[in-house]
């Protein structure tokens, strides 16, 4: 608001140039005129009033002292305040904040189709009480984020909260007391994220779907369970009790971004192992050095790298005899890509991970991945805080042994991904020229290619080898579904983790206690059911990971949501199968 | 040999008239400026009641020409006039504040007026920045935004005529004048003056007695009957008592072994200046004892001006300031009174809660579970420090929200009307300059801090023109009074010092701390008025010319 500024700034420095005037009259007036020495007995001198005078002096030097003092501990708190954690803190809790807050309006956050409908943020009116409203709710709280005049703000509304709160025009910030916010167009599909959450809450456990649109890697949903209603923070204790066991037990926290491996708050949370998926890299790296007519076999007993007294078998036993990289990845065979995984070499599988950024010879802390993201609206530092996922990580380090290779190569071991970071895997498989894109938030900006990962043709022998998975291998029950309208490629997988138990109220549950006083926690072990893969197969124009925590085979409860996403996707327009019918809305039709 | 010297030597009073003006002129525009971001923030402020604030020039330009013309006032007026800036800064942060609803009002009626004046921004906003497309989802329509919620409704302090008439604000600042006029007149004449002098110690018996009786059984909680503090007044007859008697025995207190006066002049003296002090302990008005122990101090060390002694004192302070700096950072103490602990810890742990079984702070997180019928769950550690860190932020709410409104104001304000003072507890009194800072920002701060600075300098300077003893410290006592408050409270803003209580000398709202401050500013004058015209009869003393034949 422009006037009244101007005018207080007009009345704050007429004010000082005045009383600066004044104070000249007073520094020059300082001293009454002196006197004519009427009296020159020293001794008089000495002990009469006058000789206070120095005194008198010396108390306007303390006065005078006292009040640049004043004034240094008030340019304080204007300039240098700020620096000081405690005053940071104490910011948080400004009564300020709520007026500001409640008073403001920020920008809203449409999605990829610029509908007010479709909004993930938008502004509500209920009788002239306006509210900021999130109309997606749960389904995209880990997008949307929330905003909190106490607990702050978390996911967009953090990450993008400088452009939702830089003034609309000039004219509104010169004349608006608290300027209205610039609105912001995402790459979410509203539709998409609704049906995504709704897909994974379905199976009642933990789990995260990310939909990526190609050629531009543009996120059209992600989404995480658990979750919670955005406004629900309000109610002060369960949002204490959300953030304690957050910190607690995040592995059952809703805070938790689980495609990201973020906290919705910021910060990063945890990995998941990415399981047989991880052989769609093992492969990649294979085709890219042609080395593809390799045959390992697959026996009962397993597979026991050199040096090492364990044996790497198949899930349930299966055993499919002596396999070429085809065959390997249609049936997902451990022993087979294990040795593959050796045969390629420690300095091989380094070299195409670090092309997609992964870390490969990690320290004990999670670092997180600063270049992830393409960012062009919002602060990088407060999106990097909220939108970082972890780095993904592999340990290919002189340390691992041969047994640590072969079992990374098969997705499990040191293998510490995102599920995120496994869908730009899929992205950067189902990408024609095999580049690696940065995945982003922003709509219709160009594609920032991060560096090349595999050669276009490696990429597309992979294709046809995952579109095999979906088609006559272990994804096949899955996709029958789609009854042959839409194709697509895609890889299962089925990681073992251990995972600590909690309780109900979020405190792991103690197994024993041994002699020497030391606490055992108990522990169990989860199968994560995964899916990454892309539609349609032959020009794939999305890509995707799904991952249920404790589904079971990926086939089984990751492959079906896949599916249905594919289904759900195609309805939108964003799945048009070339050999399909040409138009976007009559391919909608094709797969009802 | 040539005289240099003029004959007046002050600051000319067109200047002064000129200062007048343009003070006159920046209210104004702060006014405008007030009304204009209230009706852009949900609230009309009074134009009635500014034009009365503006109205309050007319008696002190006639008080200035009363001094000029009638009185033929001599003196030095820049004490005058910084007075009339602070006063004038005062009643447009005041206005301010009194305007906002949600400023005077109450339990529900605060939040009410907080959501109105939310709900107008927001619909401004939208009516001026939303297109015709997110109207129409929004309200169903582009001209269907619901109107301005009124807020006219909701309860401040003063709004039509007949509040003016009502209001103590009105006739309170008429009355600082008749203080002002009454005290000049009394203390220009000599005879008077020195009548005082010779009754110093029976002015200080009969003050402290009847005030000593008021304050036993008539105060409530360190306020008389109905929120006012009538013993403001007191403070000048205590120091005119104080004056009074140092500058009889001075000579005397002068004579020191050891740096010690003899004991035959020192005791009686240090009775006479713990007189004002013990009413303002049972009052527990730790900041006008602070004022009274640091001016007396300062007296003193004046009058005496023996080095030794001036020692004794910056030890005597730091010693008494180091204690309760390191008792307040313990968690056990004894002797003290729970406030003074209390003040201590929050000037040096502000957003540190202390732990809820410190027995200082006990009885008040207590009282504060009670008030918000919270009940934590002792076994629960984590709760409880919630709960304490809750109940602390809310006590030090005001310390707290005037310093993030000071860092909020920055250079040059938020503008006034525009900034969130109404977030700060009482701050039209004892946190006015955060109000200030906040809205005018270091710009208007510093405005104030040289008025402050012009005050200290022109009254030192009456001080050092006068001839005698006591007119010398009692000049030197009514400035360091003024000033070293106005210190007291801004440092307390500011955590320069432990906050204290007491109001900003002109600026702040209330009574009888503004008539005094008048009253001491018209003794001021009267002695700078005094001085002048004894060094004109001395200047015109006729001389012997020798004829030359």
């Amino acid at each position: 608001m422009l006037i009244p500024r101007i005018l207080t700034i007009i009345f704050g420095v007429a004010g000082l140039l005045t009383m600066m005037l004044i104070g000249w009259a007073a520094w020059r007036h300082r001293n009454p005129p002196a006197q004519e020495e009427t009296d020159s007995n020293q001794s008089l001198q000495n002990f009469g009033p006058a000789a206070t005078d120095r005194w008198l002096r010396g108390l306007r030097v303390l006065f005078i002292s006292l009040i640049i003092a004043v004034f240094g501990f008030h340019s304080y708190w204007v300039f240098w305040a700020d620096s000081g954690e405690e005053f940071r803190r104490a910011k948080l809790l400004d009564a300020r904040n709520r007026r500001l807050s409640e008073s403001g309006l920020k920008g809203w956050v449409l999605d990829r189709t610029g509908k007010f409908e479709n909004a993930l943020i938008r502004y509500r009116s209920d009788a002239g009480i306006i509210t900021r409203e999130y109309p997606l709710g749960e389904a995209a709280l880990h997008l949307t984020g929330y905003s909190d005049y106490v607990f702050g703000a978390g996911g967009m509304e953090r990450a993008f909260s400088d452009w939702l709160t830089d003034a609309v025009s000039t004219y509104n910030e010169l004349t608006s007391p608290i300027p209205v916010g610039k609105d912001l167009k995402v790459s979410i599909d509203s539709r998409l994220q609704r049906e995504a959450y709704n897909l994974i809450q379905a199976t009642g456990k933990p789990a995260a779907a990310v939909v990526l649109l190609l050629p531009g890697n543009e996120v059209l949903a992600m989404a995480s369970t658990p979750s919670f209603e955005p406004r629900s923070i309000r109610d002060e204790s369960a949002w204490l009790r959300m953030s304690e066991q957050a910190e607690n037990a995040p592995a059952v926290s809703p805070l938790v971004n689980r495609a990201l491996g973020t906290f919705v708050t910021g910060g990063a949370a945890f990995y998941y192992r990415p399981g047989s998926t991880f052989k769609a890299f093992v492969a990649a790296v294979a085709l890219d050095s042609q080395i593809t007519s390799e045959r390992f076999t697959c026996r009962a007993d397993g597979f026991t790298p050199r040096g090492s007294g364990r044996a790497i078998r198949d899930f349930g036993g299966a055993v499919h005899g002596t396999i070429g990289l085809e065959e390997a990845v249609r049936v997902s065979c451990n022993q087979y890509f294990a040795q593959l995984g050796l045969k390629l070499g420690r300095d091989r599988l380094e070299a195409y991970a670090r092309r997609l950024g992964f870390l490969t010879s990690p320290d004990g802390k999670i670092s997180r991945s600063e270049t992830f993201w393409h960012i062009l609206h919002g602060d990088q530092k407060e999106y990097n805080f909220i939108f970082a996922p972890p780095a993904a990580r592999m340990n290919l380090s002189s340390k691992a042994t041969d047994y640590d290779i072969a079992l990374q190569a098969i997705g499990q071991g040191f293998d510490d991904f995102t599920v995120m970071a496994m869908a730009v895997l899929a992205a950067t498989i189902a990408g024609a020229d095999g580049s690696y894109v940065l995945p982003t938030f922003e709509t219709g900006a160009e594609r920032k290619i991060a560096g090349p990962f595999i050669s276009a043709q490696a990429a597309a022998q992979l294709r046809e080898m995952m579109r095999a998975v979906v088609e006559r291998g272990t994804a096949s029950s899955a996709f029958a579904r789609l009854g042959g309208q839409i194709t697509a490629g895609g890889k299962t997988g089925t990681a073992d983790r251990v995972v600590p138990v909690y309780d109900r109220e979020g405190k792991r549950v103690v197994d024993h206690v041994d002699e020497n006083g030391q606490t055992y926690y108990k522990t169990q072990n989860s199968t994560d059911s995964w899916f990454i893969g892309f539609a349609p197969a032959d020009e794939p124009q999305i890509a995707f990971a799904v991952m249920v925590e404790d589904g079971g085979e990926g086939s089984r409860t990751a492959a079906p949501i896949a599916a249905r996403l594919i289904q759900k996707a195609a309805s939108l327009g964003y799945v048009i199968s070339r050999g399909g019918p040409g138009a976007r809305g009559q391919a909608a039709v094709g797969i009802r | 040999m040539e005289k240099t010297k003029s004959r007046f030597n002050r600051t000319s009073p067109s200047l002064h008239l000129m200062a007048f003006v343009i003070i006159f002129g920046l209210s104004v525009v702060g006014y405008v400026a007030v009304i204009w971001s209230g009706n852009i923030r949900g609230y009309s402020p009074s134009k009635v009641v500014a034009a009365r604030d503006l109205a309050l020039f007319i008696p002190i330009l006639a008080v200035f020409f009363w001094l000029m013309r009638r009185q033929k006032y001599r003196g030095e007026i820049m004490l005058l006039t910084a007075a009339v800036f602070l006063f004038a800064v005062g009643s447009l942060m005041q206005y301010r504040l009194f305007s906002d609803p949600e400023y005077g009002a109450r339990g529900g009626d605060r939040a009410k007026a907080r959501d109105a004046k939310a709900q107008t921004i927001r619909l401004l906003n939208i009516r001026t920045a939303y297109d015709d497309e997110k109207k129409t989802y929004m309200f169903g329509g582009p001209d269907r935004v619901p109107e301005v919620p009124a807020t006219s409704d909701l309860p401040v302090y003063e709004y039509t005529i007949g509040d003016i008439l009502m209001s103590v604000n009105t006739y309170i600042p008429l009355a600082a004048l008749l203080a002002f006029v009454a005290a000049f007149q009394i203390f220009k004449n000599d005879s008077k003056l020195l009548w005082l002098q010779r009754h110093a110690l029976v002015i200080g018996l009969v003050t402290l007695l009847p005030f000593m009786a008021i304050v036993l059984f008539f105060s409530r909680e360190g306020k008389f009957l109905g929120q006012t503090t009538p013993w403001e007044g007191v403070k000048i007859l205590f120091l005119v008592s104080f004056a009074g008697l140092l500058a009889d025995t001075y000579r005397h207190l002068r004579r020191t072994r050891w740096g010690l006066p003899p004991a035959r002049y020192l005791l009686p003296f240090i009775v006479i200046a713990a007189m004002p002090i013990v009413p303002f302990f049972a009052l527990s008005d730790f900041g006008q004892m602070l004022v009274f122990l640091g001016v007396y101090l300062m007296l003193y060390i004046v009058a005496v001006r023996k080095s030794t002694q001036l020692v004794y004192a910056v030890l005597l302070v730091s010693i008494v300031f180091g204690t309760f700096y390191t008792a307040s950072s313990v968690a056990s103490g004894v002797g003290l009174p729970r406030r003074v602990y209390f003040r201590f810890y929050q000037w040096t742990h502000t957003w540190e809660p202390p732990p809820p079984e410190t027995w200082w702070w006990k009885p008040d997180y207590e009282r504060y579970l009670q008030a918000k019928q919270l009940s934590p769950d002792p076994s629960d550690e984590r709760q409880i420090s919630q709960r304490n860190a809750e109940a602390w932020f809310d006590k030090v709410l005001q310390q707290s929200q005037g310093l993030l409104g000071v860092h909020e104001g920055g250079v040059t304000g938020e503008g006034l009307g525009r900034g969130f003072p109404e977030t700060v507890p009482i701050s039209d009194s004892d946190f006015i300059y955060a109000a200030i800072g906040e809205e005018a920002g270091l710009l208007g701060g510093l405005a104030l801090l040289i008025a402050i600075g012009v005050f200290a300098f022109a009254g030192i300077a009456i001080s050092l023109g006068a001839d005698d003893m006591f007119t010398k410290l009692l000049a030197a006592g009514f400035t360091a009074f003024v000033c070293f408050q106005a210190i007291i409270n801004i440092g307390g803003v500011l955590r320069l010092l432990p906050m204290t209580g007491i109001t900003l000398p002109f600026v702040s709202h209330g009574g009888w701390s503004l008539i005094t401050s008048f009253a001491m500013l018209g003794i001021l004058l009267a002695l700078s008025h005094r001085n002048a015209v004894a060094r004109t009869i001395a200047e015109n003393q006729p001389q012997f010319v020798p004829v030359r034949s």
